[in-house]
């Protein structure tokens, strides 16, 4: 797709705070299509709200975010959904889901009031669910799948979805190293080949050296490191980060991070 | 898969026609229907057009109204347990009609008095629950539950403060009684009007029955859909309840039937929950006044007798 803004994703002074506490402060930050970026941090330190104040579904307390080229408060709801998409950390559902149903899930932003799923929403969603490898569970109830199945079926709704800005709270929770490599490998494909921007929270230092080209670090006094995986992912910027001595090692598979 | 819906829905559809056909057939009169063709004999089409059609449509439409009100209900709160009642919507229409009885009225009165109290408990629970604008589940659900208990202490003040010529009619209201309901204009009105209303949201309340972060993040506008679900849902309950009084278990019990049958895709639960409700309600009313005619049962009790049984075959047997 030949678009004329090549920025997706822009802020200006983004300021998030959260019970008092800082997440970021005065965040600038330019992502361009086809970038993947991940947003490294302890736990608690704020890697979700600001997840989600990117994704314009909370209140930054000030600063500018712009998507795709227009301010966030000019996006209507059912548009924006076309062009970023959310996977949301954790899913639970009281009521029966098959598992057919929760990725077409993703087609609703495309659908009129009215409306039934095409054949062509149908034919997205099973494709969509065959990438993650769950296309032999579609007529199962959600509630019987395991936490990492729970994880895929999350990606092949946002997959069905297809926008242009895929924001990731924890893609990688509950899955085994197979499915983890699967599922970013996924990612990857869809920032390389369709020039797709990937945003996602990680606990893990070492996918983030493997996957994304951008790195965010977040420190918890609001300081907020943005810059190339090259320039901000070592063993000095790691350590501080988690309050714990990181060691660097070289490896085959590119540069590998321990805790000592 | 949606084919073997909309025959779930069709054959729904058959069975309530059926039950409003056997509410007309069934009472304590046995109608000479050639007679009727003949169009000779007033009262044979006075019991039937006067009397058992109006009910049996009253039922049709409360069941309808209640079953279609506890569906959205358990969306909005994202809770199965969730029905007509839970917010204290009928608790606040039972203290102003039992009240109202107390004082001697009757019929339209009593109607109004319930309709205003239902009303009031919706809107106290709403300005309470909205407090910080969040009108969360855990909220407004836990603000609903408190206001029904309370209504709840004053009913049974009320009972036990009630002379006891009274008692008798205020504790049928507590059941439910379609007898005094006349031709029900309004409940049918009502039923039309919010299936209108909430039909066209069917996709996306199947996406807000997913959760709030995921609805908004799929471009649902989450809090008008809250909303107009509370409204709507509260609309159906306090006609039903304002036209037969505080029939229960078919707000909780219809939806979920429907839902065994139909799956939980709100465009077909929330018509195949309406036609359920409606269906349940009138074979109990029919069975109400037909069991030990000519006296009637408190067709609440029935509900329940019909209700429970076959929902705990259907849960059994999946």
């Amino acid at each position: 797709m030949n678009r004329a803004v090549s920025t997706i994703l822009q802020t200006e002074n983004l300021t998030v705070a959260i019970g008092g506490k800082s997440v970021c402060a005065a965040l600038d930050m330019a992502l361009t299509r086809g970038a993947c970026l991940g947003i490294l941090g302890m736990n608690g330190i704020g890697k979700t709200t600001l997840l989600l104040t990117l994704a314009g579904l909370r209140q930054a307390d000030s600063g500018n975010l712009t998507i795709d080229g227009k301010p966030l408060e000019d996006w209507r709801g059912r548009e924006l959904a076309r062009v970023r998409g959310l996977m949301p950390q954790d899913t639970h559902d009281p009521f029966p889901l098959t598992v057919l149903e929760a990725a077409l899930a993703g087609r609703h932003p495309y659908q009129s009031s009215w409306g039934w799923e095409s054949r062509a929403d149908m034919a997205l969603a099973r494709d969509a669910l065959a990438r993650v490898d769950l296309a032999t569970l579609e007529e199962r109830d959600c509630a019987t799948l395991s936490g990492g199945e729970r994880r895929r079926l999350a990606l092949a709704t946002l997959l069905a979805q297809s926008p242009q800005l895929y924001l990731l709270d924890e893609p990688v929770n509950h899955l085994d190293p197979h499915h983890q490599i699967l599922l970013l490998d996924l990612i990857a494909q869809e920032c390389r080949e369709r020039n797709r921007t990937a945003v996602m929270t990680l606990h893990e230092p070492n996918l983030a050296a493997r996957y994304c080209s951008h790195v965010l670090l977040l420190y918890g006094n609001g300081e907020a490191r943005y810059g190339t995986r090259e320039a901000l992912l070592t063993a000095e910027n790691l350590s501080r980060l988690y309050c714990h001595r990181m060691l660097a090692h070289e490896t085959a598979e590119g540069m590998c991070f321990l805790p000592s | 898969m949606k084919r073997g819906a909309l025959t779930s829905l069709l054959i729904l559809l058959l069975i309530a026609l059926a039950s409003v056909l056997l509410a007309v057939v069934c009472g304590s009169v046995t109608l000479d229907w050639s007679a009727l063709l003949r169009d000779s004999d007033p009262t044979t089409r006075t019991i039937l057009f006067e009397l058992r059609l109006p009910r049996a449509l009253s039922a049709f439409a409360v069941g309808a109204l209640l079953a279609l009100s506890g569906a959205l209900m358990q969306i909005l709160l994202r809770n199965p347990l969730a029905d007509p009642y839970v917010l204290g919507l009928s608790g606040g229409a039972a203290v102003a009609a039992l009240g109202a009885l107390m004082l001697g009225a009757a019929g339209l009165i009593v109607s109004g008095a319930a309709l205003g109290g239902a009303l009031f408990s919706v809107f106290l629970v709403f300005t309470l629950a909205r407090g910080d604008y969040s009108f969360t589940h855990a909220r407004l659900l836990l603000t609903g539950v408190v206001v029904a208990a309370g209504w709840g202490a004053a009913i049974s003040l009320l009972l036990v403060l009630a002379p006891d010529a009274r008692l008798r009619g205020m504790l049928f209201w507590l059941m439910g009684d379609l007898g005094t309901a006349g031709f029900p204009w309004l409940a049918l009105a009502t039923l039309v009007a919010m299936l209108a209303l909430c039909l066209p949201w069917g996709g996306s309340l199947n996406i807000l029955a997913q959760g709030d972060l995921t609805a908004r993040a799929l471009g649902v506008p989450v809090a008008r859909l809250r909303r107009l679900l509370y409204f709507a849902a509260s609309a159906c309950a306090a006609v039903a309840v304002t036209s037969a009084g505080t029939i229960g278990f078919v707000g909780l019990l219809a939806p979920h039937i429907a839902r065994m049958a139909l799956g939980n895709d709100q465009r077909l639960l929330l018509p195949g929950a309406a036609l359920m409700g409606g269906a349940l309600l009138t074979l109990a009313d029919t069975a109400a006044r037909t069991v030990i005619a000519p006296a009637q049962l408190p067709v609440g009790a029935l509900t329940a007798a019909l209700g429970v049984p076959l929902f705990l075959y259907l849960m059994a047997r999946r």
